[in-house]
């Protein structure tokens, strides 16, 4: 089972090769069946390791089968550690991933640069990998600047595009701000446990003396390590404010951002809080300030979402408002719950954007949805998928989203604190905003008339379009139903959770008679009201309301701020280099002490004239004057 | 009554004289090779005077050695200012500042 | 004051004065001069110091050798005697040092008081040659016998330093003057060339 595990990263990073390097060897479509087969061969092989690894009770494959660097007691290895949990990412992050590769095959198939495309995508899959099945920290950083970069890559695909290029980069800078963190994070940690090793730490974390560690900013220590860590994970899973990266990443094709959104780089900051959690569950403070982060980011994106016109921006901030439920989940301790979202978001959302993907396709690169409509009669198969993604989002009953989005809201009210309950309301009213912009999507695009030019070119897409679509579109209605293997999952050897399940039907009842339904209902009826029927509501139009329309429309000003922050910093890093390191450093240091032995030496150098007798004279001073010295001495 | 402080402090004097003649010496190479030899003659009576009142006959052997030495030095002294002169065509210290970088 | 006392001041005058006037005159067959004068009275001193073998060498090896190479080397070069440059300045501060230099050891010859250390007088048996020699070809035969070998390097290096170079020796070479023919050292120009 190790050399099937291990198998998984070399045939990732043997597809990356093959398409990035083989040139004129291999033509388009076999390097992608060669890249879409090999992902493919993993993902059977990660289903072979997680079905034994659920199979048995307590089963936990760890190795460090390579020690990278060793010093004294400084040990960095390369290794794997899988448990359920990293087992079930597995699973998800391959199926994902080679749905994606089915998918792009035909998505790129007229990209000049599609191999690139694959090689890139390979590589952003085995990052991941590499990730999830790390050991140690420093391997989890490995796996996370990797996933940073190939979404750099990824992001800016289309390099000749002027807003690729702004937006990969800005993709990346923010990520910087996480990872700065991050690293000061790990340093934290390894700094009170000795060891970068997920084991050494988890089982020496009740020995640890807490009493001892400092405390910084009224934080404890621990607490505070856990909150570096978290802002990395807040620049990966885009949470308030480091989400602005987020919405600008649709620049990259669409498969990207299935693959981005759903498996491999949002997900990696929501999964890493869930493999520290043995550390995080001694927080106490900064869990409290996740659950708010993660629950303001719900409510607050998902508002954004409802004004936006481009479609997969409105997905793309329906993510970042799916991402706040996973890591409010992460603020009450339920790990597992989190994860059960992560899982089963992963399913919808890479189905809403195959799909989106395949409405793009289908109107020849129209993102924008005011010129789409009608496409229910037009691309039937694209229509009914995406209903099914829609309904998952949205939390309809018995689909997927119902069963995590309502795990997550019961035990959240289950938590039993103040912060916890105001929480739960900002989720539930997010649960209302959800659906308002799930379904505004779904009528403007699917409902309606076309509004579009060349109404009778659009036709569905090809079988190797649809497959994916349909797949994930089963997978989102039913995964749901695997509710319980989350609630009872161990993370390593700990089981969090607490939470008293009774079985899959009292679960669907009480869900159903929830205030998630109601929120649901009102926001069906709102959404019917206005994106269907376009009834125009009177009252609405009050001045406070259009205030914070505009507010919202503005996107909160996020990316004013940091352009504000950056031009500060730009300003002040030009007012230092200008007074410290032209004036100070420069002048007075580098340049400055030569300037000065220049002059000092003019004085000195007449004294060395080339003439015997200055010499001699100056030998026999100087011999006077050690012979003073030592007369002083003596006598 | 002739004690050895004064045959030490006739010494010194010699010594301090030669040595101010080395470099007051800016016109000719040869008087500084005098005044070195004149500076060898106050070592070597500083050794005889010690050797004399110490009753050690080892210091008048190491004067026999500097002798010997010295007469060695002054014949190359003299040799290198002959190639010198051949070259320069004068023996005039000033002229010589190669030193000077 | 007895005779010795005359004479160690008399010929310690001597050789200060002639020193002082030697680091001072232009003349170098003067000063050369000057130098056998010193030596002379150096030679005296150490009679009176007892060292009868070294006073001897000194004049001999001294004033019969080196100093007649001074002599020659004078003459050979034929030195201009010049006028003296004003250099009161330099003058001034190689007085000072000196003075210091002086008052220094001083200092250390009478912190010392070595007027105290009595004389050794020994019989007349004692032979002050004999003594040098005992030591000379018994505890320092080896040091000796390299002060040979540095007598040596030095007689091989002054011949190797004035080396001339022959081919700046302007020489008639017979055999090319033979070999030389009119078309070798004359060409005809043509005058319309000009």
């Amino acid at each position: 089972m190790e050399s099937l595990l291990l198998s998984i990263p070399i045939l990732l990073i043997l597809s990356s090769i093959i398409t990035g390097f083989s040139s004129k060897l291999l033509n388009n479509f076999y390097s992608g069946i060669i890249s879409t087969s090999l992902v493919t061969l993993s993902f059977i092989f990660s289903i072979i390791i997680c079905f034994n690894i659920y199979s048995s009770d307590n089963l936990i494959l760890y190795e460090n089968f390579y020690s990278w660097i060793s010093v004294s007691n400084f040990n960095i290895g390369i290794g794997y550690l899988i448990d359920k949990y990293s087992a079930a990412m597995l699973v998800v992050v391959l199926l994902i991933s080679s749905v994606v590769h089915l998918y792009s095959m035909s998505y790129m198939e007229k990209e000049k640069e599609y191999k690139r495309f694959f090689s890139y995508i390979a590589l952003f899959t085995f990052s991941m990998i590499l990730l999830v099945i790390s050991n140690n920290l420093i391997q989890l950083f490995i796996g996370w600047e990797g996933v940073g970069l190939v979404s750099y890559l990824l992001i800016g695909f289309f390099y000749k595009k002027r807003s690729a290029i702004h937006a990969n980069l800005k993709a990346f800078l923010i990520n910087r701000i996480g990872d700065m963190f991050f690293i000061l994070g790990i340093a934290m940690i390894y700094t009170a446990f000795d060891s970068f090793d997920y084991r050494t730490i988890f089982l020496n974390i009740n020995e640890l003396d807490l009493d001892n560690l400092k405390t910084y900013f009224g934080l404890s220590y621990i607490d505070l390590s856990c909150l570096l860590l978290f802002i990395g994970a807040m620049a990966k899973s885009a949470q308030i404010p480091l989400h602005i990266w987020l919405p600008d990443s649709m620049e990259g094709p669409t498969p990207i951002s299935a693959l981005i959104h759903a498996a491999t780089m949002v997900t990696a900051g929501i999964f890493m809080v869930g493999r520290l959690s043995p550390v995080y569950e001694m927080c106490y403070i900064t869990t409290n300030i996740i659950l708010i982060i993660g629950a303001s980011t719900a409510l607050f994106i998902g508002l954004i979402a409802i004004f936006e016109n481009d479609i997969k921006k409105v997905i793309a901030y329906s993510t970042i408002s799916q991402l706040g439920y996973m890591v409010s989940a992460l603020g009450i301790n339920a790990y597992t719950i989190s994860f059960f979202h992560l899982y089963t978001h992963a399913f919808f959302k890479a189905l809403l954007f195959l799909c989106a993907g395949s409405v793009i396709m289908s109107l020849h690169h129209n993102q924008d949805i005011l010129k789409m409509g009608g496409l229910k009669s037009k691309l039937p198969i694209t229509y009914i998928c995406f209903l099914i993604g829609t309904l998952s989002i949205i939390g309809f009953p018995l689909t997927s989203g119902f069963f995590s989005k309502d795990l997550i809201l019961e035990v959240m009210l289950y938590k039993d604190s103040t912060i916890s309950f105001v929480a739960y309301v900002m989720l539930i009213l997010g649960a209302l905003v959800t659906t308002i912009y799930s379904l505004r999507l779904l009528f403007i695009v699917f409902y309606g008339d076309y509004r579009g030019d060349n109404a009778n070119s659009v036709k569905e897409q090809s079988l190797i379009i649809l497959i994916p679509l349909i797949i994930l579109a089963l997978l989102s209605l039913f995964s749901g139903y695997s509710i319980k293997i989350f609630i009872d999952m161990p993370i390593f050897m700990w089981s969090p959770s607490e939470i008293k399940y009774q079985g899959l039907l009292p679960f669907i009842t009480h869900g159903i008679f929830s205030p998630a339904t109601l929120s649901l209902l009102i926001g069906f009826y709102i959404s019917i009201k206005l994106y269907k029927e376009k009834t125009d509501f009177k009252f609405l139009k009050f001045f406070l309301f259009e205030k914070s329309v505009a507010a919202i429309k503005s996107k909160y000003k996020f990316d004013e701020l940091f352009l504000y922050l950056s031009l500060f910093m730009k300003k002040s890093s030009l007012y230092f280099s200008n007074k410290m390191d032209i004036a100070l450093i420069d002048g007075l240091i580098v340049n400055g002490i030569p300037k000065r032995i220049n002059i000092l030496s003019t004085y000195l150098r007449t004294i060395s004239s080339g003439y015997l007798y200055h010499y001699a004279f100056l030998i026999v001073l100087s011999l006077v004057i050690i012979f003073a010295v030592i007369l002083v001495r003596v006598l | 009554m002739i004690t050895m402080s004064h045959y030490l402090v006739f010494s010194a004097l010699l010594f301090c004289i030669s040595v101010a003649g080395i470099f007051i010496n800016r016109r000719n190479i040869l008087l500084l090779l005098m005044s070195i030899e004149l500076m060898l003659l106050s070592v070597n009576t500083n050794f005889i005077i010690f050797s004399h009142y110490s009753n050690d006959m080892t210091g008048q052997v190491f004067v026999f050695f500097i002798l010997a030495v010295a007469a060695a030095e002054s014949a190359i002294g003299l040799a290198i200012i002959v190639s010198l002169f051949r070259i320069r065509n004068s023996l005039e210290i000033n002229l010589i500042n190669k030193l000077k970088g | 004051m007895d005779i010795l006392t005359i004479l160690f001041y008399l010929v310690t005058s001597v050789i200060i004065i002639s020193s002082m006037s030697l680091i001072i005159v232009n003349n170098t067959v003067h000063a050369a001069l000057l130098l056998v004068l010193i030596f002379f009275n150096s030679a005296i001193l150490w009679l009176m110091l007892k060292a009868e073998f070294l006073s001897i060498v000194l004049v001999l090896v001294y004033v019969g050798a080196v100093l007649v190479l001074f002599l020659f080397v004078i003459m050979l070069l034929d030195l201009p005697i010049k006028e003296k440059v004003n250099q009161k300045l330099y003058l001034l501060f190689s007085l000072i040092i000196s003075l210091i230099m002086f008052i220094e050891l001083y200092m250390v010859i009478f912190y010392h008081d070595f007027s105290q250390v009595a004389e050794i007088s020994h019989s007349s048996e004692f032979n002050n040659t004999y003594e040098i020699g005992l030591l000379l070809f018994t505890k320092h035969l080896f040091s000796f016998e390299i002060t040979a070998l540095i007598l040596l390097v030095a007689i091989i290096a002054a011949i190797a330093i004035n080396m001339t170079n022959k081919q700046r020796a302007l020489k008639q070479d017979p055999a090319r003057q033979i070999e030389e023919t009119k078309q070798s050292r004359l060409r005809i120009i043509k005058d319309k060339d000009l």
